[in-house]
Order: structure tokens, then sequence, then C-alpha cells
């Protein structure tokens, strides 16, 4: 049983993030950077379940800059047993499409029966990418779940929808992703430390893989970034007796409610 | 990774905690309990400026407590927020003219009640004074009492230097609050306390005069060591208005180690080793109620069984860090460690830590929480461990234990249930015993938090009535009115008597 | 003539009912060019929902009645969807950016092949084509994307969009969904959820609402629920209110708690230490009630309220109440 684990780089969301206004790239010296939190439960998925499992094998798969092979050792000692990192420059400020091509050419040569992604990036905050894989892959996808179960044939999860909770079911391989309801992932422990620095990390560009990011495909592309203006001292109010109809007229005007 | 990294700064021995002393003690009431009229505190206003002399009740009410959150607390007439020594004469003047209690407050992280409200007083607060001038040529800072504790860190790491003390509130505790309680941390074993990095301050006696004491000299001889003498007085001399702190050169990346035990004379004995013939930068102790808290919150793979864990650094150069780690590798062997691990990596070492920095937060999920503070020297820290350990037997309490144990200072945490009101009872009385226990074994009540309110019923028992009767004349000596802090340390009623 | 078609993806609820999404997913679809919906129902609920979607401007509907959509996993919403495109040249696809629509887009975008553009609050068109606006970094940047050729994907924010489109008579056009392949999940099953046990979790909920030691009481703090309740939002608590038992300590928000990532704070009774900040200031907007002028979360509140959260909030809910009375 082999399973792959997308995890991801992502700026410290507790810090200030900033982007470049001129390239539209992530300006990775602004804050500090970390693995997607929900990644981490996706980790946190597999390991438990490798925990349990007879031979069960987690491989972390990343796509990002070089600064991703720390985020990459860092959670090999959750207990992984190697990590697959894809960095080229060739890469850089790649969309959806490309991404997903480039991770489902990777997934492919690894090999896998199961594949665990976090539902929603704390920094892109798409969502696709877990479906994309899934359609690539031919194989089918269980999304957004926020409790999981895993077995040697088959993967199986609740997920909220519209005014209720639907039970999914699919064969493996299969794609997953999951959401910040699922457990805690675990503090690295003291053995997990020592040895993940001798575990096997892979890294491969968009040419092994046999990816031209440059072929004549649709694309999405950045046309502008707009820094908002900073967080100002904001309105403060004393309560005549009318602050909760103010409040709720601010609301509806910033579309909040 | 995000959520150790998250939770690294968040060892915060931050532990509000509800007492209810007076269950367990007679507390004699306050003698006086004044009262100011308004006109009274105009005249105050006219000297400072209504920015500076807060009256608004709602305002008021978030300086009534510190993070002991005594019950108790009262209800002050007023607020100053001073912005200058001056500030802080023209309010002790006017408090003293009317016998005012005054409550000098840092930032309210206090856990002992050293700045509990006093009904009808002036909360004297430090908050807007911050100031910090790092002297790179003597070492030395001069910072005003407001300044956070990583204020002083973070403006001497721009000059490469470092301010060792580290509470495990540093983040948001005041350097005033640090020098008033004699604030320790985790570094102590080897750096010392906060009394050790204090040369000098200005502090503001309670007949309104501004006295200069000691300044950047390591030495100074002159007269008694009367800047010692307000170091720990927890606000009850004088109100300190600016400090001269003794800096060092940063600290270097350290070796960590971890080491597990299957008996608790094992771990002790361990300490014991190390500490007679090394000098580790840290030396942590959690015993297994605190390991098994951890790991039901972590999931890092504690030994569940292991009846302790010792959490030791060595911050040597590299090569002399080594040795020093496989000398204290070999001693924990010696005394039957079931499992030792160590890395040279700052970055795994502070992994390694997490499990440390995580036990007050752990604990805290298992219920309301009491955190003492007793220290013993360090050849009866077993006896002291074993002894709560009975302690949490005879009262069916859980204590979960975690120490600075190169330094004998253990922070025993009692867990209650606050809805089970005998349970709660138990936990009060184990509370008591715990230090009785600690004054038996030649210890002593509080290593790092202070006395405040919430331990002073039992500090005649460890000081001694004559060593309590020199305190009462000293206290006398320089507030014999007894306006600065009344009702913290020492009792009023005695104070009345000796006065 | 060159009638620019947008597809847009119309979820149906368990009783029927178009999802509340609807009507501004159709607004922005009619801003582009003519809105076809595609709705995917029951066996029998789908006319009605056709016929609402009607009313928030759809010209033409694609309706597909099937079972599948009980017992099969995005399948049967893909191929009609796919259909509908087909069938239409259509220059773009709307779907509400929910679990549902982010499957149907994900998977469109391989099939087709075609750009897709994620969580977009607006969207617009200019001499090249169409453009795509988002708010990214907790709304410290807005930036535009577009495709570089082809049918455009986008899953469009809930709630973004106001723009209405006029009501319209629609075609409806029955679609039949051929059965799903093999590489589909199957749905085992549903289960309604009441209110309470769909609160959202506390770290990611768009909407929190955290009380603090001003509301004085465990009693007190059932305000906070209520209106955390009322919003749809999580739930969260400072330390003092945690440590003053009216909260469990899962509800602490700070430093030594959960920290949130709301588009929306709303902090009841709590003054702000650093230590709860550090678990909330990431937020996008903070609105602050509290008796305290000076209480330090006033500083990061982009809207204040110095008074009593007893009297502000009851008002603030049925203000609510009213505004969504009257169907804005």
């Amino acid at each position: 049983m082999k399973i792959a684990v997308l995890v991801k780089e992502v700026p410290d969301s507790y810090g200030e993030r900033k982007l470049d206004t001129t390239t539209g790239l992530a300006d990775r010296g602004a804050s500090d950077r970390v693995i997607d939190e929900i990644t981490a439960r996706a980790v946190e998925a597999a390991v438990s379940y490798a925990d349990s499992a007879q031979d069960a094998e987690v491989v972390l798969v990343t796509m990002g800059p070089e600064s991703a092979e720390s985020m990459l050792r860092k959670t090999l000692a959750m207990g992984a047993d190697s990590a697959c990192h894809i960095s080229d420059e060739a890469l850089t400020g790649a969309d959806l499409g490309l991404s997903a091509e480039v991770l489902a050419a990777a997934l492919r040569r690894i090999g896998f029966d199961l594949v665990i992604a976090g539902d929603v990036s704390s920094d892109g905050t798409g969502g696709l990418l877990p479906t994309m894989l899934a359609q690539r892959l031919g194989v089918a996808h269980l999304t957004s779940l926020d409790s999981a179960q895993i077995s040697e044939t088959e993967v199986s999860g609740e997920r909220g929808t519209y005014g209720g909770t639907v039970s999914l079911r699919a064969d493996l391989p299969a794609v997953v992703s999951v959401t910040e309801r699922m457990p805690d992932p675990r503090f690295p422990g003291f053995k997990g430390i020592m040895s993940a620095k001798k575990k096997p990390l892979e890294t491969l560009t968009a040419a092994d893989l046999g990816v031209d990011a440059q072929a004549d495909v649709p694309r999405s592309i950045m046309l502008s970034v707009t820094q908002a203006p900073a967080r100002t001292a904001g309105t403060k109010v004393t309560d005549e007796g009318e602050a909760g109809t103010q409040l709720a007229d601010y609301l509806a005007e910033k579309r909040l409610v | 990774m995000r959520h150790s990294s998250s939770t690294a700064v968040t060892c915060g021995d931050t532990v509000h905690y509800q007492l209810v002393l007076r269950e367990l003690r007679e507390v004699s009431p306050l003698t006086q309990t004044p009262t100011t009229d308004a006109p009274q505190l105009q005249e105050l206003i006219d000297a400072l400026g209504a920015g500076s002399v807060v009256t608004d009740p709602a305002t008021i009410e978030n300086y009534r407590w510190d993070r002991a959150n005594d019950p108790d607390a009262g209800t002050p007439a007023a607020v100053v927020r001073a912005t200058s020594t001056e500030d802080v004469q023209a309010a002790v003047r006017f408090a003293a003219a009317r016998g005012l209690p005054v409550v000098p407050r840092g930032a309210g992280s206090g856990l002992s009640g050293g700045s509990t409200a006093v009904e009808g007083g002036i909360v004297l607060s430090m908050e807007k004074m911050r100031d910090i001038q790092v002297e790179p040529l003597t070492r030395t800072a001069v910072v005003q009492p407001g300044a956070f504790n990583a204020e002083v860190k973070a403006a001497a790491a721009e000059h490469d230097l470092w301010y060792p003390p580290d509470p495990s509130s540093f983040e948001f505790c005041s350097i005033g609050g640090n020098i008033a309680t004699n604030a320790g941390g985790l570094c102590c074993v080897k750096y010392g306390v906060t009394t050790d990095y204090v040369l000098g301050m200005t502090v503001v006696l309670a007949d309104g005069r501004a006295v200069e004491l000691g300044g950047p000299r390591l030495k100074d001889v002159a007269g008694l060591d009367l800047t010692k003498l307000f170091v720990g007085s927890e606000g009850t001399l004088g109100v300190i208005t600016e400090i001269t702190l003794r800096l060092v050169p940063s600290q270097r990346p350290p070796t960590t180690l971890v080491a597990t035990f299957a008996t608790l004379e094992d771990s002790t004995e361990a300490i014991l080793a190390i500490s007679s013939q090394w000098r580790p930068s840290m030396l942590e102790f959690m015993d297994k109620p605190t390991i098994n808290a951890v790991e039901d919150t972590t999931k890092m793979g504690l030994d569940r069984e292991a009846a302790a864990m010792l959490v030791i650094q060595s911050d040597e150069p590299a090569e002399y860090a080594a040795k020093e780690i496989e000398e204290i590798e070999a001693l924990c062997n010696e005394n039957n460690a079931t499992e030792v691990f160590y890395t040279t990596d700052a970055e795994e070492g502070e992994a390694f830590v997490v499990a440390r920095r995580m036990a007050i937060p752990a604990v805290e999920q298992k219920g309301s929480i009491l955190l003492e503070d007793v220290g013993v020297p360090l050849p009866r820290l077993g006896d002291l461990v074993r002894g709560m350990a009975e302690i949490s037997q005879n009262h069916d309490v859980v204590i979960a234990v975690l120490a600075h144990a190169g330094d004998g200072n253990t922070h025993p945490l009692l867990v209650f249930d606050p809805a089970d009101e005998d349970q709660k009872q138990r936990a009060h009385t184990a509370y008591g015993e715990v230090m009785d226990l600690a004054i038996a074994l030649g210890g002593t009540i509080t290593g790092e938090h202070g006395v405040g309110r919430l331990k002073r019923p039992w500090l005649s028992d460890y000081i001694g009535e004559d060593a309590l009767d020199l305190n009462h004349r000293i206290k006398m000596a320089l507030d014999p009115h007894n306006i600065f802090n009344p009702g913290a340390v020492l009792d009023p009623a005695a104070l009345n008597a000796t006065g | 003539m060159a009638e620019n078609n947008v597809v847009t993806f119309l979820p149906v609820l368990p009783n029927g009912e178009l999802v509340g999404s609807a009507a501004g997913l159709l607004g922005a679809a009619g801003r582009l060019g003519s809105p076809v919906a595609v709705i995917v129902a029951a066996p029998g609920q789908g006319q009605a929902a056709a016929a609402a979607a009607g009313t928030f401007g759809a010209q033409r509907v694609y309706l597909a009645e099937t079972p599948q959509t009980q017992s099969v996993l995005t399948a049967p919403a893909l191929e009609a969807v796919a259909a509908a495109v087909g069938a239409t040249g259509a220059e773009a696809v709307l779907v509400p950016n929910d679990v549902d629509g982010r499957d149907i887009a994900g998977r469109l975008a391989v099939r087709l092949p075609a750009a897709v553009a994620a969580d977009a609050v607006g969207i617009a068109r200019d001499a090249e084509g169409n453009v795509v606006h988002h708010s990214v970094y907790g709304s410290a940047y807005t930036t535009e994307s577009a495709p570089t050729h082809g049918t455009l994907i986008v899953t469009l924010r809930e709630g973004a969009v106001d723009e209405r489109a006029q009501a319209a008579e629609p075609t409806v056009e029955t679609l039949e969904v051929p059965e799903a392949g093999s590489a589909a999940a199957e749905i085992t099953g549903f289960s309604e959820n009441l209110q309470a046990s769909t609160r959202p979790d506390l770290r990611s909920a768009a909407t929190v609402v955290s009380g603090g030691r001003g509301l004085g009481s465990a009693e007190g703090f059932a305000l906070a629920e209520q209106l955390a309740d009322e919003l749809g939002g999580g739930l969260g608590a400072s330390r003092a209110a945690v440590d003053a038992g009216y909260a469990p300590n899962s509800y602490q928000v700070g430093q030594t708690g959960v920290t949130v990532s709301a588009d929306l704070y709303i902090a009841l009774g709590i003054s702000g230490a650093v230590q709860h900040q550090a678990g909330m200031q990431s937020a996008k907007t903070i609105v602050a009630i509290n008796k305290d002028p000076e209480a330090p979360i006033f500083d990061i509140a982009d809207f204040g309220i110095v008074g009593d959260a007893f009297d502000v909030v009851p008002q603030l809910i049925t203000r609510l109440k009213e505004r969504a009375g009257g169907g804005s």
C-alpha cells in the first residue's frame, strides 16, 4: 500500500504575507515559510494509517522552491518514508493547470494506491488541484473529507454539504482531500527527528517528468496585483442606542453577512 | 513546522487560577480601606494631566487583577499611567498625603497576586514607560519598567548582546515586574536569575523622593547593597522607574539532549550527577502525568510508561558542547535511562524542547490548575517529588510536576475539575501541603513567582519569626505608613503591630 | 449572432430549492453574456428549480433529472455541464466556490482543457475578453487574472457578487446524463445536520464570534453563541472567558489556543490582550464591542463599538433579520 501525500510550503498565515506587485509572485522574504497546516493533517492521516497497517509506505510530494526542502525534512520527521521535491525555475508562477500536469506526472512516476491532499491551501485558496489530479490520473476523488477511513482496498469518509453530511466511498486507487476537521497533526518525535535527515528525498525538474511548461495550452495568467490600502484605525463609535443597527448596515455593506 | 513553531512561543507558565486561601488560613483584612472622592482626584489630574489618570470604571476594571486572578481584588479609585519618574513622584506624594494604597503594576502577568488592586487605592501602571537604551561599550541597557522582557532581549540582540533571564512569559511580562519578583526562567541553572543582571536603578520612595542606586558598574561596594534590596521586593518598598541591566554576549546555538527514566529515583540521581559535574544551560524535568498530558496533546511518541523525562541543553562552543553532552548522556545511562537522544542541530533541538514547552498548555487541557513554585536544595529534589506523589494520592488530586530541575525549582500543577467542589477543596488543601512539604525539606515556597498575596500565609512558616521581623522592620523603615502594595508579601496587621 | 453563452451550474438543495448563491452566479453570468443554467436534480425536482433559475435571470436551462445525484459524486453534474458547454460553445463556465462546484470545475478544466480561475470575487469583460478579480492573503491584495485563450472556468466566492440579472422566461432543455464511469466515488448516505452541529470549525470558519470576560458569566456567554449561530459562524472565546469557565478550553482563541482565519471576526467583551490578538489579528475584518473605550482590541478593529454587547447584539440581530426579510 503506497500513500502519496501532497504537502505545500506556504507563507506563515500567522504573519504578514506579501506579494511582489510587479511579478505577482509571493515575496518569500516577507514571512516565514511553513507547511500548510491542512497538508500536515493529510500527512497525519497517512502516517496514522501506516502505523496500524502491515506494509504501508508514505511518500511526501511537493512542488515548490528550493526552500521547500527543509519543510520536507521536518515533515519526514512525522513518520513519512520518503519525499519527492519538484523544484524548477520554469515552474515559477505555474497556474493550476500546469501544477496539476506536473504533480500528476510525478504521482505516476512514484506510483500510488492513495493520494491524500489538503482541501484548500491557505495561500492559493483554490481547492481545485485534488480533483484535477483525479481527472488526470483517471481515478475517483473524495474531496473535503471531515473524516476518513482507509483500508487495503478502499477509502471512505464524510464531507459537509448543504444542510447535511454525505458519506462517500471509492475503491482504490483514489485521490482524497481532507479538511481542518481532520485530527491535529502529530509533533515530530525524537526518533523521527533523528531519522528524518537519512530518509530518501528525490528532487525532480519538469523535464525529468516530461512536462513542457511552455506548451501552448490554455493557461490562467495574472494581469495585475494591487495592494489593498493598509488597515487603518477603523471606525469607532460610542453606542447611543443605534450602534447595533449601524453595525448591521456596516456588515451588509461589506458583504460580510 | 507550523504547529510546533507556533507553540514554541507559548511555553507560558502563565496558568491563571483562582485561590480561595481564606478557606485555608486566616488572613487579616486591610487595616485601612480609605476612600477618595472626586475633588481629591482632581488634584491628581491637575498634577499629571487627564491623559495619565484613569477614572473610567470600565477601564479601571482591567487593572484589578494580574494572572493570579485573586477573587478578593479591590477596585482602585484611579489608575495612573506614569510617563516619567516625575509622574511617579507626583502620584506617590498625592497618595502619601492621603494615606492611599499604591499598587505598582507592570504588565499584569504576575502569578501570585502581587499586583492585585487594593480597594480605594491607586494602581500605578508602568505600561507607558518602555524606553530601552542599549550601551554596547559597557554591555549594559538602561530600561524603563514597562518594557517587555522580550523587547529588552530584542534590543540587546541588535547589538549581538543577550539579556539571559527567560521567564516563560517573557513575551508578555514587563521587565519591571521581573525585577519586582526577581524572576527566573529556564536558563537560570547556568546564567542565574534577574538580580544577577541588575546593576542599578532609580526608585521612588514613600516620601516622593527619587533615589539612584548603583549604575553601569560590575563592581560597587559603597554602602549597603540597596539595589538588591529592591529586587524581589514586589513593590512593597518603592516604585522602580528605571533599571540598568547587565548584558552578555549572544548565546551560542545549543546542543540538546532528552532522556527518559523508568523510576523517579533514577531521574533525580541523574540530575544530581549532572549538575554536580557539568553546567548545562537548560536542565528541565517532567514527571509521568506531565509526559502523558504532553503526549495526549502532541502525539510525538513520548514513552507513557516513563516515570520522568529530562530535557537538557549545552550552549558551549560546538566541540566542548559535544563532549559535555556525551558525558551527560553517559551519566543518564549510568542512572538507567531507558532512552537517550541528542542533536547538535539547533532546529532539531528546538523540536526536542517542544516537549517541555508544551507541558503547561497540555496539562491545562486536563482541568483547572493550581500552579506551585516550590524549590528545594538539589539533594532533596527526590524527596520533594516523591512527597508530592504521596500528597497526590492522599487527596486523590492529580499533581503533574515539571521542574527547572537544575536549580531545584519545581512547578507542580494541581489539576482539578472546577465543577467538583469536593475535589476543588482537596486540591486547595494539597496546594498548602506541597508548600509545607517544601519547607520541611529546607526548601522555599516560591522560587521565581513571588509571594504576592496568594502565598503570604505561608511566608512566616518558611522564613521564620526573626527573618519575618527583619522584613517588617525594613518595610516600616522605608514605608512607615504601608502605602506601597499593602497586603502583598507582608500581613498589614502584623506590620501595624511592628510599627 | 455571436451570442456569448455563460454556462452556470446551480446546485439544488435536498428540498429541491436552488442554493442561495444561484442569484449571484446568474448575476455574474449576466454581466458576461447570456446566462445558461445547468441544473442536475433528483427526478421530479427539476422543473421547480428551472423556473426559479428563470426568476434569477437564466435565459436557457439545461435540466438533467437523475437518481444518480444521490448515488454518484460529481459525475452526473460534470457530464451535464460538459454537455451544456458543448451544446452552447460557452465562453465561460461559472460554478459556486463550494465543494461540489470545485469538483466540477477541477475535472472540467482538465477534460476540456480550459484555464480555471479559483475563488473569484468578481468578473468582468475588457477588450480582450473575460477578466477575473481575486482577493488574496486575507484581502491584503486584489489581483486580476485572465485565460490565455479558450473557455474560462470560474469558481465564484459565495456572496461576492451583488449584481442581479433580469428575470427571464427560460427555455428548458432536458439532458440525458450518461452513466457515470467507474472512476467516481459512491454516495453511500446523507444525514441532515442540526444547526448546532454544523457550526463551522473555529480554525476555518469564515465568520467567528468570540466572547470575553466582558460577557460576565457563562449565561452571558450565550450571547456570543446566539450571534455565532445567527451568522452561521464559528464560536470562540478569550482566555479570560475560558479561565472564568464561560467556555470550554477548545474555544480559546489566541497564543495558547486556536488561531482563526476568518473573513469576519466579532469580539464581544474582549479587551484584546497581545496573546489574544496573536490568534485573530489576521482576520480580514475585525469588529469589537466593548464597554472599555481603551480596550486594545479597538486598535486593530475595523469597526469598534464602545458600548454594552447586551444592548448592541440583540439590536444587531434584529436589524440583520429585517435586512434578510427585505430580500437584500
